[in-house]
């Protein structure tokens, strides 16, 4: 919408809007490549393709992928138990779902440590049959699972809440079973949302540092994810290493803005479709 | 409908019920619920004593008032600027608009740990913003400014993303109406419009606050952290962990979490009474 | 298949949808449920349908053909349900709509492919919508998505068809068309069918028993000429058609001074510069309609009273009444029911 401001006032506030982003957003985009190739592009290849470095890749993608699936269930599960059906307790799921928005990283990591860690009646249980959650791969699955969970949920539960049921019940009448309403009229209505909060999640998956530093062992090769790699990588002056890691980690984000951008638009596009039939 | 656990529920034609609110229960029971009773029950073992030794030690009180002070300060440059950016991109059509609102989202998308180091890259004696500020005698990085920088960096989106809608919504023809009843540009805005984006406003500022207030990542590299000067209060529950003094951590982690829900509650508040407000007014 | 409802009720948080509701739906007609918004119409099909249950109160019963049957479980067996918004599947064409409940039966029960194909056009060609069977539901206008959800819902050949508001959202003459060709659908397939309507002319015009509601009850049960001719309550005949109130006093020993209000329809009533035998009332002709299918007549009283009158077009013409005229209404047919009194 054209503003009815007059021109100066335009010019001025969008000069200040653009230098406040540009300190702000370009700059930190621009350093991290700089600094990542300050020393040659061999170098950084060399910092890239580092065993330690792939390794905590390799950590990294699954704890990803296999929190994806797993919040994927959920969310359909939250989505259409709220949104299909009343009972008593319905609002307070909803806002158990919001709460890791609510909760600071560290203590997130913190409330997995006092439920599972090795001092506990349970994680010493847990220990001496052979396995171990804090400090290893599943307390960092877990901590990942926490604070990415909502936001697949988060996306359904409006959409199903604003879609209605009248097309689900419209199958069940017509004798589709359960599933196969699911399946082939509930799906394709959400397909989008659900692919846009999976990259929400995703992003967050591999991005989180706090929640998975408290539950990590540190122990570089073993129990270190990218984020944390970046951090014992500059913790010993090793800057250029821990730039060229963090250029990766900066260039998946990126992708994740175009995902979600184009996603976005596809959804309003199907929106706007949607209201005039 | 179903047995217990589950509550009953309504009739209703669509299947399901007990599947999709049982996973759904499990889930959140093993991933949300028994953990933090687990937090829960290590504070309430404690005495009073114990815990207020632990929440209200010196260093930690320090670290509370630094959290509070740098995430409120943050909070409030990006009310401002971050109503900046929204008003331009919402209201003026400029090259490149479409990138720059894409990038609003990178604060959101890009890994704490990176920010952490790239600002504290920026902001060091010998960074780009570093170098020029260190001439005019300002230290960012390692102080308290450093914090607010990185906090502000951080709580970026969410005053944009909430104010953005509002301003789009923003009612052209009240612009007109009070125009035309004599009101000059700045009236216009500051006795029209300002009220009407007033509720997103304190909301997305609440939210960059609150988002502030636990944040880890993004702070630890640039803060220096060094304690009663710039060690904030997730630094503070991370070195008690490192010490396994896990009755400790769990203290201040109750007190945070006590400013958290407290936040949380006030945000629902302040938006369900703009919601209302704007009912009433037809 | 027939139905019947006995004590039914339903109720929402405070609100009573539904209280104590009888009501049998014969084996093949087609039953309207007329009712202002309130009344519990859709509560009452959705409850015939299966897709919502009474309250569990002792003595609500549904029998199905005359078996009871355990209302607290979703039903077993299929209902042609025709949804206010059509709830056409957005993501299939109009062939793959009318298909969907062929295609998801049983594996046992399921007819092959060109089975499937044959039934489908079969129905397109009913509904006259050959020519689109290839297009999706939002390419579609309104009057074509209700027919094509009409096929859909007659495709699995469902022992009872309902139908919720189903031309409500539609433009005048549409809605006047769809009632024809839904009447003659009835004639050709007469499954037994309830259609929920707050249009009293479409339940008129269309149906072969009406149920009028209000406020969660029945008001009355019958005929289209039962209930327009012979209103149980006052309620029923203002519901149905145009309706002029009076204010009368009762004469007579019995009655006293007691106070009343008289109802009668338009067309019951009579201009003329004569007065009649019966009843007869004294006015000044305000305003004369000609354009539509009757003339209508305004006459005022002295006491400021409006009443409305319905004449064919010839004997208007040949009474040669105008505006301003000082004229009779002889009042042919009219009611007094029992709640209209005050004593």
């Amino acid at each position: 919408m054209k503003g009815s401001d007059p021109g100066w006032v335009r010019w001025v506030l969008i000069t200040v809007a653009l230098a406040f982003l540009a300190v702000m957003l370009v700059a930190p985009l621009a350093a991290v490549f700089m600094e990542a190739f300050g020393k040659g592009t061999r170098v950084y290849w060399r910092n890239v393709t580092d065993p330690a470095t792939l390794s905590a890749m390799r950590l990294t993608l699954t704890a990803a992928a296999v929190s994806a699936p797993l919040n994927a269930l959920f969310g359909l599960a939250a989505a259409w138990a709220v949104t299909r059906f009343e009972f008593p307790g319905r609002s307070l799921l909803v806002t158990l779902i919001d709460l890791p928005f609510a909760v600071s990283p560290v203590i997130a990591g913190l409330i997995f440590v006092a439920g599972f860690g090795s001092q506990t009646a349970f994680g010493g249980w847990l220990a001496d049959h052979g396995l171990r959650v804090i400090f290893a791969t599943p307390g960092i699955v877990l901590a990942t699972l926490f604070v990415t969970f909502p936001f697949v949920a988060r996306e359904l539960i409006p959409l199903m809440q604003e879609q209605g049921s009248d097309d689900e019940q419209a199958a069940i009448t017509l004798g589709a079973s359960g599933w196969t309403t699911f399946r082939r009229i509930t799906l394709p209505r959400i397909r989008l949302a659900l692919v846009y909060g999976l990259i929400l999640a995703n992003a967050r998956a591999i991005g989180e540092f706090g929640a998975v530093s408290v539950v990590s062992g540190h122990i570089r090769g073993v129990t270190n994810t990218l984020p944390l790699h970046v951090e014992i990588l500059y913790n010993e002056y090793n800057f250029t290493g821990a730039f060229a890691v963090a250029s990766l980690l900066a260039l998946f984000a990126l992708a994740t803005i175009a995902a979600k951008n184009i996603l976005e638009w596809r959804l309003r596009r199907a929106r706007e479709e949607g209201d005039k039939s | 409908m179903t047995g217990w656990p589950l509550p009953r529920r309504r009739y209703s034609i669509l299947p399901g019920f007990g599947l999709t609110l049982g996973y759904a229960s499990l889930y959140l029971s093993l991933i949300v619920l028994l953990p933090m009773a687990a937090l829960a029950s290590g504070v309430f073992r404690m005495s009073w004593a114990e815990f207020a030794a632990a929440a209200f030690d010196g260093r930690v009180v320090a670290s509370y008032r630094l959290t509070l002070l740098c995430s409120l300060a943050a909070a409030l440059i990006n009310a401002v600027f971050g109503f900046i950016v929204a008003w331009c991109l919402v209201r003026y059509r400029f090259p490149g608009w479409r990138i720059i609102d894409a990038m609003v989202d990178l604060p959101f998308a890009l890994p704490t740990a990176v920010s952490g180091i790239v600002l504290t890259a920026l902001y060091a004696p010998n960074g780009w913003f570093g170098a020029p500020l260190a001439r005019l005698g300002v230290k960012v990085a390692y102080t308290p400014l450093g914090i607010v920088a990185a906090l502000v960096f951080i709580g970026l989106p969410f005053v944009v993303r909430m104010a953005a809608p509002a301003i789009e919504d923003l009612d052209a023809e009240s612009e007109q109406a009070a125009a035309s009843l004599g009101a000059d540009r700045w009236q216009c805005f500051t006795r029209v419009q300002l009220p009407a984006l007033a509720p997103a406003l304190i909301s997305g500022t609440a939210m960059a606050f609150a988002r502030a207030l636990g944040e880890y990542g993004s702070v630890i590299f640039i803060a220096g952290n060094m304690p009663m000067k710039t060690e904030i209060t997730a630094l503070v529950i991370i070195t008690k962990l490192e010490q396994f003094d896990y009755a400790g951590a769990s203290a201040v982690a109750a007190v945070m979490l006590a400013a958290s829900f407290a936040m949380l509650l006030t945000i629902n508040f302040l938006e369900w009474r703009s919601s209302s407000r704007h009912r009433s007014a037809g | 298949m027939n139905i019947a409802l006995e004590h039914v009720s339903r109720r929402f948080g405070g609100f009573t949808a539904l209280d104590d509701v009888s009501l049998e739906v014969r084996q093949g007609e087609l039953l309207a449920l007329l009712g202002p918004s309130g009344s519990g119409k859709t509560t009452l099909l959705r409850i015939i349908a299966g897709l919502d249950a009474p309250d569990d109160v002792p003595g609500a019963r549904i029998r199905m053909d005359g078996e009871e049957i355990d209302w607290r479980k979703p039903r077993p067996h299929q209902v042609g349900f025709v949804f206010q918004h059509y709830a056409l599947f957005r993501t299939m064409t109009v062939f793959e709509n009318i298909a969907f409940g062929l295609r998801v039966k049983r594996k046992a029960d399921r007819p092959d492919e060109t089975a499937i194909r044959a039934r489908v056009n079969e129905l397109l060609a009913l509904i006259q919508l050959e020519s689109v069977a290839g297009r999706y539901p939002s390419q579609l206008s309104g009057g074509q998505r209700q027919r094509v959800a009409l096929a859909r819902a007659l495709a699995i050949e469902p022992r009872i068809l309902l139908l919720d508001e189903p031309f409500g959202a539609l433009d005048a003459k549409v809605r006047q068309d769809l009632r024809r060709w839904l009447r003659n659908l009835h004639g050709k397939i007469p499954v037994t069918s309830v259609l929920v309507t707050h249009d009293q002319e479409e339940a008129l015009e269309v149906a072969d028993r009406i149920v009028i509601m209000r406020a969660g009850r029945i008001e009355q049960v019958g005929t289209p000429e039962e209930v327009f001719h012979h209103p149980k309550s006052a309620f029923v005949m203002d519901f149905l058609g145009n309706v002029n109130l009076f204010h009368a006093r009762l004469e007579g020993e019995a009655a006293g001074e007691a106070k009343t209000q008289v109802r009668a329809r338009p067309h019951d009533l009579e201009v003329s510069r004569v007065e009649g035998t019966g009843s007869s009332l004294k006015g000044k002709v305000t305003r004369i309609q000609t354009a539509g299918a009757a003339v209508k007549v305004e006459v005022t009283t002295e006491e400021g009273e409006a009443i409305l009158v319905e004449m064919p077009h010839d004997r208007f013409k040949h009474s040669g009444i105008a505006t301003g005229e000082q004229v009779f209404v002889n009042v042919k047919d009219a009611r007094v029911f029992l709640e209209d009194y005050t004593i």
